[in-house]
């Protein structure tokens, strides 16, 4: 998955006085031995809207790679989302694989919004049935059994 | 001898040294205007044009009869290694197509799975290209004969899959084969007319329309590069959605005279449709469903 494929080197945290406000850590990606790392640096935002991340994940059309509910598409899932909210954020500025996703600026994307991608990503039921308990998938299997 | 099919990526290669001996049909396009070679085009070192299904029995049989014991084996070694890994995918796309099983639009890998119930008993064929809908026919369906599986276009338009499916399928009727096409919405829209031609004819054909209101090959891309030029990603939509307004695939149909079900957006709802349809062009008639679905 995506989070074990970051190694986080440095980070540092800071705890804000404005009450409700998260600390989040935007990294710099790098690379270091193949991997990529993420050189932190911090930021400071509200927390996130799920409605609003709602609305930004069809907007962006993140829906086109990883489907509406992030469980389909040809890239890969995000639900259950295993990144923490930091570790997604690092992502979109430096993603690993930038032919396939590229990175997005501050300009573009704000943190901000990123977070609310996040907290909408979080409040997606999670629970896709097991394939044993789908019958034309369990018939499927039996016949390769 | 290396004997490989040609496609638009030209040849994959083979043993070191190997001669390659090439027996396609797309030789006769060979006056056409695209390169149906592509970059493999005079790698081989025999190409012959001729019909490789009517061709290779021949050659199978004569190559049987020339392999000694050991290379038998090496054969029928290689053959069950095969069989075992092709079961191995099976089993991990299985695992996979659960992931949004339940989900509205309703996923790709539901549409297959669906499908593979109502035809696998039957005579059946795939008419058209897998890319633009997460290979799940592929990937779920038990495809051995060469008509399982009929291909992709030959120079990566779109508005190919329902005039080929069309074509397709007035080939398999007369061997009482069915015909499956799974139809992006973009692409249906180049060449409707071809609906007609199946309701006038009579052609057995199952289209199921894969409804991402998108071109979403081009929406992806955009988007990809909007992002990686600096541009953002918001604009990205615009002149790559069908929406506003939606299409109604199934009443289109309707006006060609098919018989159509939909827009499905209610998973549960896809399998019961699916099976009227099948029932539909087992008893000789085209039929169209219209799934609003995951972009892939």
């Amino acid at each position: 998955m995506i989070a074990m494929t970051m190694t986080r080197t440095r980070r540092t945290t800071s705890v804000l006085s404005v009450a409700g406000a998260l600390v989040i850590v935007a990294g710099v990606v790098g690379t270091r031995g193949g991997e990529p790392t993420i050189a932190a640096q911090e930021l400071a935002v509200p927390e996130g809207d799920a409605e609003r991340g709602r609305l930004l994940f069809t907007d962006y059309t993140c829906f086109g790679c990883h489907g509406y509910t992030g469980e389909t598409g040809r890239d890969p899932r995000l639900n259950p989302l295993r990144l923490s909210q930091d570790g997604f954020v690092a992502y979109f500025r430096n993603p690993p694989n930038p032919r396939r996703m590229p990175p997005y600026r501050q300009a573009d994307v704000s943190d901000q919004k990123l977070v609310d991608v996040y907290a909408f990503l979080r409040s997606l039921p999670s629970g896709s049935p097991e394939a044993e308990s789908i019958p034309v998938l369990s018939d499927i299997l039996k016949e390769i059994r | 001898m290396n004997l490989e099919p040609v496609g638009r990526g030209g040849l994959s290669g083979g043993a070191a040294g190997a001669r390659t001996i090439t027996i396609s049909s797309a030789e006769f396009l060979i006056a056409s205007n695209f390169n149906v070679n592509g970059s493999g085009a005079g790698q081989a070192d025999i190409l012959i044009a001729a019909d490789a299904q009517a061709s290779l029995p021949a050659l199978i049989e004569e190559v049987s009869r020339l392999l000694t014991d050991d290379r038998r084996r090496f054969v029928e070694d290689r053959g069950t290694q095969i069989a075992s890994a092709h079961a191995e995918r099976r089993r991990q796309a299985i695992a996979t197509a659960r992931y949004g099983w339940d989900a509205r639009p309703v996923s790709m890998a539901r549409v297959a799975a669906e499908l593979w119930p109502l035809i696998k008993d039957e005579d059946w064929s795939f008419s058209s290209p897998q890319g633009f809908i997460g290979g799940w026919p592929g990937r779920l369906w038990d495809m051995k004969k060469s008509y399982h599986a009929i291909g992709s276009q030959g120079g990566g338009g779109i508005g190919y899959s329902l005039p080929a499916s069309v074509g397709a399928a007035l080939a398999n009727k007369q061997h009482g084969r069915i015909t499956v096409n799974i139809n992006g919405d973009g692409d249906l829209n180049y060449a409707p007319g071809a609906l007609w031609t199946a309701v006038h004819h009579q052609i057995p054909l199952l289209t199921v329309v894969h409804n991402n209101r998108a071109y979403h090959q081009e929406l992806m891309y955009l988007q990809q590069q909007g992002a990686a030029r600096n541009r953002g990603a918001e604009r990205a939509p615009i002149g790559t959605t069908i929406t506003d307004p939606n299409i109604d695939y199934a009443t289109m149909a309707r006006a060609y005279g098919m018989f159509a079900e939909g827009p499905i957006e209610n998973p549960g709802d896809l399998g019961p449709a699916l099976r009227r349809s099948v029932e539909r062009i087992k008893s000789g008639e085209p039929a169209l469903i219209d799934v609003v679905s995951q972009p892939r």
